[in-house]
């Protein structure tokens, strides 16, 4: 019962919001841990019992460093306990799934994280540690965002619970990030899954340079639908129960550098390892090579982020010999380009990285690279990848227009040149949306 | 200006309504889902795995929420307006869903491929192998024309050349193909029509050393117009007309044929379409009485001509035509039968075997692989 499935929107999703509106305020949070444990229940029934443990540790672990102030030495024990109790938590996890193909339990990397920033800001005195359990198992295991984050701060949602924002227009703003995830979760997302397994499933006799090409673009934009559809209704069924989650991505196809796409894509893993990694080893503060060493290892560690694979830290260190390029050489130059070149240069690079990205060793990134530019004598295109990108090129367009900020523009556009009818325009595109999204779940 | 709720207030009254709107909303379709189909929706109990519960759920879910079939259809269009020619390998032709086989399973059509030349070299009784080629291969008309199809014709010739010498090979394609505009096979099903049957029969008839009926000695009877077979089923394009099932009755001779069934049991029905079964189920189950895998036609014929045919339920249709030949046919489906049951089966009674798959089932399935273990150690009773 995924997030995009009819069960979870039209019978789980509107029995948590019924339930958690009629019931008093200091319930609600209650309410919607119980549905979350409910949610885990059904999706991840084996992995229950790790999840509760590793919260629960925690917890005790908060509990724990917050009594012993004085005890400097053992608050140091406790937390350093956790710390790695938590990274190793994901690296097994992760090297399961590599190499014995276990799937990694639901949400892991999302509470494990969260519940990790915690446990840093509780030790650091950044948060306070109120002890409910029950707002805190909230706070790591929400159902909306147990697929893809986005990676909150307990403080924020704190603030929210006290000052619970359920008007007509957060359950509007709610609504648009839900039908926004749900269409690119249901269409974009399952349209370039679809294309990309039927690239995978040409055989090998039958590839081209441009069924490579193909594979490569619709494996890009697989992850970036998936992410982005599961981010945006984890927004917007956060905005359904009074809370706000931050934007997890920001168009990072448009970014004009590099270091521009990192910071627009998959924002809150950036910000947590910025947080609580870079800036704890100094950032760029202490001279080039700490510069160097710092930039190469929070990259590599938003590779990791993907999973336990070389490719995945060969992606980050290509980003990094970017990033430093730009930072100690491109980016004078970059300035003073036009903003579409820096567009280009910078969505070049990053459609490269995706070889890097989706193929499953590095022989078969470097396959993919030779294939791409012809170096593998493959022909440019036979009847069969023709026949692919003819019966898929809407999807393929609308992957590229909705990786732009070409849709907001075009609303932005209506509402200033229709003002009146703005609202009822968009009403009705939703509506529209929403039911087109629908019919692609049956 | 926002209304934002203080802690601890009991209800917040219409600080809630869009909230308690848009849950209602959402909730009201699935909600009528459970009350108009409820009774159809799974029980969960404690022999459930909980993911196969939901699966089964969630696919209830999908028949059963408010416009399913227009809200199916709406998706089909919108992939049809995006380009989309194909839906779980099923193309959507004019007026006609074909089924695309896809490539083969290199290991199992090898495997297949070499207990068919065993069997037919070690084979006591003389062997015919026919293999059927599929309606994509076939209406090629209807499929699009950059559309990467696996080439039939070429995979025929190629398993029949290795059979020279061993069996006698019945090419039924050049004769499908010539009559490709023709309805052979049903719209919505990848089964052979009726008239399907008869253009397959009267290939094999004459491989077989008979003289095929002509048409005309066939009284044609219409059963059903609304007949939506399996590939409907799969997926449910509604932009289609439904197929019309109908049945040849050879008028000649004043012929009398026994079906008999055995599933363990054995039961029969005095004719070869026992039309009693239109009102239980598949339209298609008319034809024979069904596919139980382990038929046995027999007729007031006195010539004393036996068929064994192993196979799969594709050469089916033919078999009604093949019926005004023989006084007894025996069908076994190995797709319905394991090793030790296969073994059981008494070929001495038969003068000849036909071996009949469909080129699918050859290309994907292990049924073929089981005709090794039919023994034919004992020669055919002449």
């Amino acid at each position: 019962m995924g997030l995009s499935t009819l069960t979870f929107n039209f019978l789980f999703l509107p029995a948590a919001m019924l339930i958690f509106y009629v019931c008093p305020q200091k319930y609600k949070n209650g309410v919607l841990t119980v549905f979350s444990l409910l949610f885990y229940v059904m999706n991840d029934l084996r992995s229950l019992p790790l999840l509760l443990c590793s919260m629960l540790f925690d917890y005790l672990v908060c509990a724990k460093m917050v009594r012993s102030t004085s005890q400097m030495k053992r608050r140091r024990i406790l937390f350093w306990v956790s710390v790695l109790k938590n990274i190793g938590l994901m690296i097994a996890a992760m090297a399961m799934f590599e190499l014995d193909k276990r799937s990694i339990p639901l949400g892991l990397m999302v509470y494990t994280v969260t519940s990790l920033g915690y446990v840093i800001d509780v030790y650091n005195g950044d948060e306070r540690f109120d002890g409910s359990i029950v707002d805190y198992l909230l706070f790591t295991s929400f159902f909306g965002k147990l697929y893809a984050g986005p990676i909150v701060q307990y403080s924020d949602l704190k603030a929210q619970w006290e000052q619970r924002d359920l008007s007509a227009e957060k359950i509007k703003q709610g609504i648009r990030f839900y039908v926004s995830g749900l269409a690119r979760l249901t269409i974009l997302a399952a349209g370039s899954i679809s294309v990309q397994s039927a690239i995978r499933d040409i055989p090998s006799g039958e590839e081209t340079v441009l069924s490579v090409w193909a594979l490569i673009i619709s494996s890009t934009f697989a992850l970036y639908y998936t992410l982005t559809g599961y981010c945006d209704m984890a927004r917007g069924i956060a905005c359904f129960f009074g809370m706000e989650f931050p934007e997890n991505f920001h168009h990072p196809f448009q970014s004009r550098t590099v270091s521009d796409f990192f910071n627009r894509f998959n924002i809150s893993v950036t910000k947590f390892i910025n947080r609580y990694v870079y800036i704890f080893l100094g950032a760029d503060t202490n001279g080039v090579l700490p510069t160097i060493v710092n930039t190469l290892l929070i990259t590599m560690l938003m590779g990791l982020w993907f999973g336990l694979r070389l490719n995945y830290l060969v992606w980050g260190v290509y980003f990094t010999v970017f990033i430093l390029l730009e930072k100690y050489f491109l980016m004078k130059y970059l300035e003073k380009l036009p903003p579409l070149v820096d567009r280009i240069y910078t969505f070049i690079i990053v459609m490269f990285s995706f070889t890097i990205f989706s193929g499953s060793s590095l022989h078969q990134t470097g396959y993919y690279l030779r294939s791409m530019f012809g170096l593998n004598s493959l022909p440019l295109f036979n009847n069969r990848i023709s026949y692919i990108i003819s019966t898929n090129y809407m999807v393929i367009l609308l992957d590229f227009f909705f990786a732009t900020s070409l849709a907001v523009l075009t609303g932005r556009l209506i509402r200033e040149k229709f003002p009146k009818l703005a609202d009822t325009f968009s009403a009705a595109a939703y509506l529209g949306v929403f039911i087109a999204s629908v019919s692609f779940m049956i | 200006m926002k209304r934002i709720l203080p802690e601890g207030k009991f209800f917040q009254g219409k600080n809630l309504f869009p909230g308690m709107v848009l849950a209602v909303l959402l909730g009201s379709v699935g909600i009528w889902a459970l009350i108009t189909d409820g009774g159809n929706f799974p029980k969960f109990n404690r022999y459930y795995h909980l993911s196969d519960y939901l699966s089964e759920f969630e696919h209830k879910m999908a028949e059963s929420i408010p416009f399913a079939d227009e809200l199916s259809s709406l998706a089909v269009e919108l992939k049809i307006k995006g380009g989309a020619r194909e839906f779980d390998h099923i193309f959507i032709g004019d007026d006609i869903l074909v089924e695309d086989i896809g490539y083969p399973d290199e290991e199992q059509t090898a495997r297949n491929t070499q207990a068919l030349v065993h069997f037919a070299e070690n084979s006591r009784i003389p062997v015919y192998v026919q293999l059927l080629p599929t309606k994509c291969a076939i209406k090629q008309n209807e499929v699009p024309q950059a559309a990467p199809l696996f080439n039939q014709k070429q995979f025929i010739e190629q398993t029949y050349n290795q059979l020279l010498g061993k069996a006698t090979v019945v090419d039924v394609y050049p004769a499908l193909f010539s009559k490709l505009d023709q309805d052979l096979y049903y719209r919505t099903s990848p089964d052979l029509t009726a008239l399907g049957g008869y253009t397959v029969y009267e290939v094999l008839a004459q491989r077989l050393d008979n003289t095929p009926k002509p048409q005309e000695d066939f009284d044609i009877q219409y059963i059903s117009h609304s007949y939506y077979g399996e590939t409907y089923q799969r997926w449910p394009y509604r932009d289609i007309m439904p197929d019309i099932v109908a049945l040849y009755h050879y008028q000649k001779n004043n012929r009398m044929y026994t079906v008999t069934h055995n599933e363990g049991y054995q039961y029969s029905y005095q004719t070869l379409y026992p039309e009693q079964l239109l009102e239980l189920g598949d339209d298609l189950d008319v034809l024979l009485g069904g596919n139980t895998g382990d038929i046995t036609i027999r007729s007031n014929l006195r010539n004393e001509n036996t068929l064994l045919i192993v196979g799969d339920e594709s050469i089916l249709p033919t078999i009604p035509f093949l019926a005004s030949h023989y006084s007894q046919i025996r069908f076994i489906d190995t797709k319905q039968f394991g090793k030790g049951e296969i073994k059981q089966i008494d070929c001495a009674n038969y003068q000849r075997i036909l071996i009949a798959y469909s080129v699918d089932t050859f290309l994907h399935d292990d049924a073929p692989e089981r005709i090794a273990f039919l023994d034919t150690s004992k020669p055919a009773e002449e």
